[in-house]
């Protein structure tokens, strides 16, 4: 479920939840989630797109790069189904499927939860579409959604 | 330049000009030999710090070679280990240091910890090293408040995630299980591996530690591949039964120079070549698929074959990292014992089990049911089995691989008799 608000971290769902730890080399990766947008870094120097952020590209070498809107598509390229929390914010949310999601446009691969998707359900291959997770004043996560819903 | 997903540039990869260096024989290769092996009692709960058991394992391997404390001159560590160099010397009361190495990539780098170790003698740059690795993370251990100071590290994360893991704690891949099952799942997917594949690993390597009194479950009997289906499922496609235990305990071992080791007490492991490599790892998952590991791992075993007598028929057995059964099927491809994705179908009817089989796998019961000393109990494992006092004796045993987790950068070695 997305939320939208704001919440303060102390009363919020997601206290307990571990939160990114913005960087020099991925901070505007963060801004573009929290304004509900998903940009990659698009390599100027050959054109392929890449995640998690980084300064250069591995493919060409290149330094020079600008932050693309993806469309947000993808599939189900592997996953898992957590049965054992491990922490206990996870412990009413198991089993917890989270997926390895392939984007559409091509070699960019992306961690994140698939929401109100049934254990059962989950398979490789399956399309999904992006959604924003507000988790902290300064945080959204990107996560993960049935596209044929 | 880089292989993409299974079955697209794979042959980029493989077409790739040779390197020079890859024919030519290592500087170091047969120059240095394991003389000495140590080790605690293993345990859920030893009640003992990890500088404790990490001394004790230290004076046990050094009096194995018939050496003095005062006589090992060089240390080689998992960077992982908490422990420095100068808190072990201030401890046990070493020699002069003249040359230390440490290695990372946790499960990965137990390899590259004997390997510049062997470079450190090899070299001249010190006589005698000492490695070692000790943990307390067994259920009943210690908990101090470090990472690895007892307890599981995930379970200590912090309320921000820096690195490259903030692309995946917070989304609910909160420890290495978890990161394993995604890479088990489409394992499975493109080569048909099956959960009976998995339980192949389980069985061989327990059976292996029910002969051996000093392993943790071998003192609960077999398994079979029932109880392995049945057990719990901690993250799908793993099972409990495909997950190493949790434990305390201390290895350490002694890695001299071959002149040295011919006068020392014990019949000679030599170490022969050895080989690393970085690949996408783990804790880096992103990067598993698009890098193409399967294809990168490859080069590991080719380096480590290549430059060696021996072929990976000739190897008696092999003492693979057993954190989880899928990484281990994907551990013998990586080494060419077979190809990519026939893991599965090499472990069918007994081939992994000894001392008979097609190529017994971690003979001691491994870190799935030995103990979970981040790899290194494999590296005694393998001398034993060169001095022919392994509980499970591949008779004559000549050479044996060793090889450091699959799912990190890693190494691999071969060890063998004189």
């Amino acid at each position: 479920m997305t939320q939208t608000g704001k919440p303060e971290t102390r009363f919020s769902p997601y206290a307990g939840l571990p939160l990114p730890q913005p960087s020099w080399d991925n901070y505007k990766f963060w801004e573009y989630c929290k304004a509900h947008e998903l940009r990659l870094q698009k390599c100027s120097g050959c054109g392929e797109l890449r995640y998690y952020p980084r300064p250069a590209c591995p493919e060409c070498h290149s330094m020079e790069f600008e932050w693309t809107k993806v469309s947000g598509k993808g599939t189900v390229y592997s996953y898992t189904i957590a049965h054992h929390p491990v922490l206990p914010f996870f412990a009413d949310k198991v089993p917890l499927p989270v997926g390895v999601i392939k984007l559409d446009e091509g070699e960019v691969y992306m961690v994140g939860r698939l929401m109100d998707v049934d254990p059962g359900d989950v398979k490789i291959g399956m399309p999904v579409q992006v959604m924003f997770e507000d988790v902290a004043e300064d945080i959204t996560l990107p996560q993960w959604r049935r596209a044929d819903d | 330049m880089r292989g993409r997903s299974p079955s697209s540039d794979a042959r980029v990869w493989n077409q790739r000009p040779e390197r020079a260096t890859d024919m030519r024989k290592s500087l170091i290769q047969d120059k240095a030999a394991i003389t000495g092996i140590g080790q605690t009692e293993f345990s859920q709960g030893l009640n003992r710090s990890v500088m404790d058991m990490a001394a004790e394992a230290i004076f046990k391997a050094i009096d194995d070679a018939g050496l003095k404390p005062e006589d090992i001159d060089g240390m080689s560590r998992y960077h992982m280990q908490d422990e420095w160099e100068n808190w072990i010397h201030a401890t046990v009361g070493l020699g002069e240091i003249t040359y230390y190495a440490d290695q990372p990539h946790g499960g990965g780098s137990y390899a590259a910890v004997i390997i510049s170790a062997a470079m450190g003698v090899a070299t001249g740059l010190c006589n005698h090293v000492i490695a070692f690795r000790s943990r307390a993370r067994g259920r009943k251990s210690v908990f101090g408040p470090g990472g690895d100071q007892g307890g599981r590290p995930w379970e200590k994360v912090e309320a921000r995630i820096p690195g490259t893991m903030q692309y995946f704690r917070p989304f609910g891949l909160m420890s290495p299980v978890q990161e394993m099952a995604a890479i088990a799942q489409r394992y499975m997917h493109d080569y048909g591996i099956t959960e009976e594949h998995f339980s192949n690993v389980a069985i061989a390597i327990r059976n292996h530690a029910v002969r051996n009194p000093l392993s943790v479950m071998g003192r609960r009997g077999p398994i079979s591949m029932h109880e392995h289906h049945e057990s719990r499922m901690i993250a799908d496609p793993i099972r409990l039964l495909d997950c190493c235990i949790e434990t305390d305990g201390a290895v350490a071992v002694v890695v001299s120079s071959v002149e040295a080791a011919r006068s020392l007490r014990q019949p000679l492991a030599v170490i022969h070549t050895m080989a690393q490599h970085t690949q996408p790892a783990h804790y880096h998952l992103t990067e598993w698929w698009r890098f193409n590991r399967d294809e990168m791992a490859l080069e590991l075993g080719r380096r480590l074959f290549e430059r060696s007598e021996f072929k990976p028929d000739d190897i008696d057995a092999v003492m693979l990292y057993d954190h989880f059964t899928p990484m281990v099927l994907l551990a013998l491809e990586d080494l060419g014992f077979c190809g990519r994705g026939e893991g599965g179908a090499f472990s069918e009817n007994g081939a992994l089990e000894g001392p008979g089989g097609r190529l017994p796998v971690n003979t001691h019961g491994g870190q799935l049911s030995e103990a979970f000393i981040h790899g290194f109990n494999n590296v005694p494992e393998a001398v034993r089995q060169i001095r022919g006092t392994s509980t499970t004796q591949v008779p004559g045993a000549r050479a044996v691989a060793v090889s450091a987790a699959s799912s990190d950068p890693t190494g691999a070695f071969i060890l063998r008799g004189d």
